[in-house]
């Protein structure tokens, strides 16, 4: 069996990733991605604790957050769009309107 | 509550209520207007009844409640108070009845009688309030009713301009006013409740003689307003554009008398003040006194030869209670008598007047009157018993009133030749009181009629002659109650010799014979005399040029560039701080406000940095 701490590693790099990607692309899609993939870090990150302790509700947690983050991503599709029919536009930049 | 004290407090409060509902009552219902005046008239005599019944059944009564702070609210009531409530409310009730005739056509008398009836109410309450503060606002009340009365007729420019006149010289006087109230306070803050009459005046021997001085010099500056002494009387002869029955008004029972009353009111202030108060107190007295009669020689107005004898009358009573502080005699009595014999007489004369334009439609002219004797007796004999009562003709109550002012000056100067001068002022005033009236009167009574409403006037109705009757009686036959009154108010007894008090009459006598020679037989013409008089004529006729010096210098060249430079002050150095500390906001925030850049990604940047450094510091700190 692998060892917890390779799993880990993994989700830590793919947490890392992540946030690397929402903290610096500029379009819309992408964003979208770097937050599936943040997401899906922490997820592995719950199994792979859950398999560790010996504990299957873990499992369930995680069930849960896919649906959610399923969820998120339909919500964060639909302000992309509503955004382009204003903008013709979904870069991050064109999100600059509520400053000041 | 004694039903004394509710009485007292009813006195005032009547007629207060009375406004309201005079007011809304001829506003619902035009038809409602004829019971304004009924109305106003016997609340006024239910005033007068409570007055009797305070001066039947107690001499002093004191009432304070809790108002705010360290101020009390209530009724001071004593021989002082209740003879002026007694003449306020009296005077004001027979003006009133004559008002139901005279003002019986005015579309809007339901207006006039209601804010008489506040005019009245609030002079009652100036008489009988217990503090200096309540005291202030029912003078203040007063000033606005008497800017009120005298616009009544706003529609004529001349009497919008002379409300404002009257409205803003007093408020000239009043200034001064609080600004000796506040003196007054900053030294009697250390006996309790320092602006009560009871704590001024029987704390005044105790502070200091210097600021008793300047406050009661500031509070004369209020007097001086009310009661239109020099030199701030310029708005009184301007005030005859109101009815005549305001003027009444104004010049016998409310308003001018407030003045007087103020001073004799904190007389214990003057009294312990240094002499220099009692001498401005004086001397303003018998210099406005003389002044006054001056000017009322060459005026061609019935209304302003009667104001201007106002004026001068007023200066008598000023000067009666200089007299008293000068020489540290209680001479209260005197003068309050003098005021209560002049609120007859002139109440009487006003009212004549009144009698004669109600007949002659506004005629105010004297040179266009004449020969009225014959066509309306009843009024003009009511006005030459007035006229004989103001120039203190025995045996009538002037006689008793003013020559008793002026032979205590000569009395008072003999021990105190500063006062000296005083008299002579006072004597000579006299003189030319007998001058004025009797010129005014010979005029009006005498000769042929000058117009064609002149030739038709007669008597008024009835409800008109009843207050001319009952004052012409009270100024006849009121000489008899001299002593009683004096020894009531407290007595002030003194001889002089008999040729001194003989002057005076001697003096009236003399003038009546010049107004003869003059108008009455026209031996010798006034207008020529009046043209060799020349620039003192043209001085006198100008009123010595202090309307002139007030509007067209104090006003036009100094306050109104005051007024500039306050409203720059205002716009730029008060606004302008305002203004500058929200710029200096908005600046400061034009440049933070580049931290919110709106990118969501640099927030989040921002956090994670943020979490990472707490994380560092909590590590290095060890509470992680």
């Amino acid at each position: 069996m692998i060892p917890l701490i390779y799993v880990l590693a993994v989700s830590l790099m793919m947490f890392t990733v992540g946030l690397y990607g929402i903290l610096t692309v500029k379009g819309g899609i992408r964003l979208l991605i770097s937050i599936e993939i943040l997401v899906n870090s922490a997820n592995l990150n719950i199994v792979a604790w859950g398999v560790g302790i010996a504990d299957a509700s873990a499992v369930l947690f995680v069930l849960f957050s896919i649906a959610i983050a399923a969820a998120e991503a339909a919500v964060g599709f639909a302000i992309f769009v509503a955004l382009y029919r204003e903008t013709k536009n979904i870069g991050l930049k064109s999100l600059m309107e509520l400053r000041w | 509550m004694d039903p004394l004290i509710i009485s007292g407090i009813l006195i005032f409060l009547l007629p207060l209520i009375m406004f309201p509902i005079i007011l809304l009552l001829g506003k619902i219902n035009a038809n409602y207007r004829k019971y304004a005046g009924p109305m106003a008239t016997s609340a006024i005599f239910i005033s007068f009844l409570l007055s009797y019944y305070l001066y039947i059944n107690g001499k002093n009564i004191v009432f304070e409640g809790q108002w705010f702070y360290n101020f009390t609210w209530g009724i001071y009531v004593d021989p002082l108070s209740i003879s002026m409530s007694l003449m306020v409310s009296g005077v004001s009730f027979l003006i009133h009845m004559f008002a139901i005739g005279y003002m019986g056509k005015d579309p809007n008398k339901h207006v006039y009688f209601a804010e008489t009836t506040l005019f009245t109410g609030g002079m009652l309450g100036v008489v009988l309030s217990s503090n200096m503060v309540m005291f202030f606002l029912f003078w203040e009340l007063v000033g606005l009713c008497s800017y009120l009365l005298i616009g009544f007729w706003w529609f004529k420019p001349n009497a919008a301009s002379a409300a404002k006149k009257a409205f803003i010289v007093t408020r000239v006087g009043d200034v001064l006013l609080i600004l000796g109230l506040a003196v007054l306070y900053w030294q009697f803050i250390k006996f309790g409740d320092p602006l009560s009459v009871t704590t001024i005046i029987n704390n005044a021997h105790y502070v200091d003689k210097v600021q008793l001085a300047i406050a009661g010099a500031l509070i004369l500056g209020g007097a001086a307003g009310k009661s239109a002494q020099f030199p701030l009387h310029v708005w009184i002869p301007d005030a005859m554009e109101g009815p005549t029955t305001v003027s009444a008004l104004i010049h016998a029972a409310t308003m001018v008398t407030a003045g007087i009353y103020l001073v004799a009111r904190i007389f214990p202030v003057y009294i312990f003040a240094l002499p220099w108060a009692g001498y401005l107190v004086l001397y303003i007295g018998a210099f406005t006194a003389f002044l006054a009669g001056t000017m009322g020689i060459v005026m061609n107005d019935i209304k302003r030869i009667l104001a201007y004898s106002t004026i001068s009358q007023l200066g008598y009573m000023l000067a009666a209670l200089g007299l008293g502080i000068v020489a540290t005699e209680n001479t209260i009595s005197i003068s309050i008598y003098h005021l209560i014999v002049h609120a007859f007489l002139k109440a009487l004369l006003f009212l004549s007047a009144g009698a004669i334009l109600y007949s002659l439609l506004d005629i105010r002219d004297i040179r266009k009157m004449g020969g009225l004797w014959k066509k309306m007796p009843i009024t003009i004999t009511a006005m030459f018993i007035g006229s004989l009562t103001l120039v203190g003709f025995p045996p009538t109550a002037g006689y008793f009133s003013k020559d008793e002012i002026i032979s205590l000056s000569y009395f008072l100067s003999q021990n105190n030749p500063g006062i000296y001068y005083a008299w002579l002022l006072l004597l000579i005033g006299a003189f030319l009181t007998t001058v004025y009236t009797f010129r005014m009167f010979f005029t009006v009574a005498l000769g042929s009629p000058r117009s064609y409403a002149a030739e038709h006037a007669k008597d008024p109705p009835w409800v008109m002659i009843v207050p001319l009757v009952i004052l012409s009686i009270l100024s006849l036959i009121y000489g008899i109650f001299q002593e009683d009154f004096y020894s009531y108010l407290g007595e002030v007894s003194f001889t002089v010799p008999i040729y001194v008090e003989m002057l005076p009459f001697i003096l009236v006598l003399l003038g009546i014979y010049i107004a003869w020679l003059f108008y009455g037989s026209r031996r010798f013409s006034a207008e020529s005399f009046a043209k060799r008089s020349g620039i003192l004529y043209s001085l006198v006729r100008a009123k010595y040029y202090l309307d002139y010096i007030y509007t067209n210098i104090i006003a036009d060249r100094v306050v109104v560039y005051l007024a500039y430079a306050f409203s720059l002050f205002d716009r730029y150095i008060v606004d302008g701080f305002v203004n500058a500390i929200g710029r200096a906001f908005n600046y400061t925030a034009d440049i933070t406000k580049r931290l919110q850049t709106g990118i969501v990604q640099n927030y989040a940047t921002l956090v994670i940095i943020g979490l990472i450094l707490f994380l560092i510091i909590g590590k290095i700190m060890g509470v992680i």
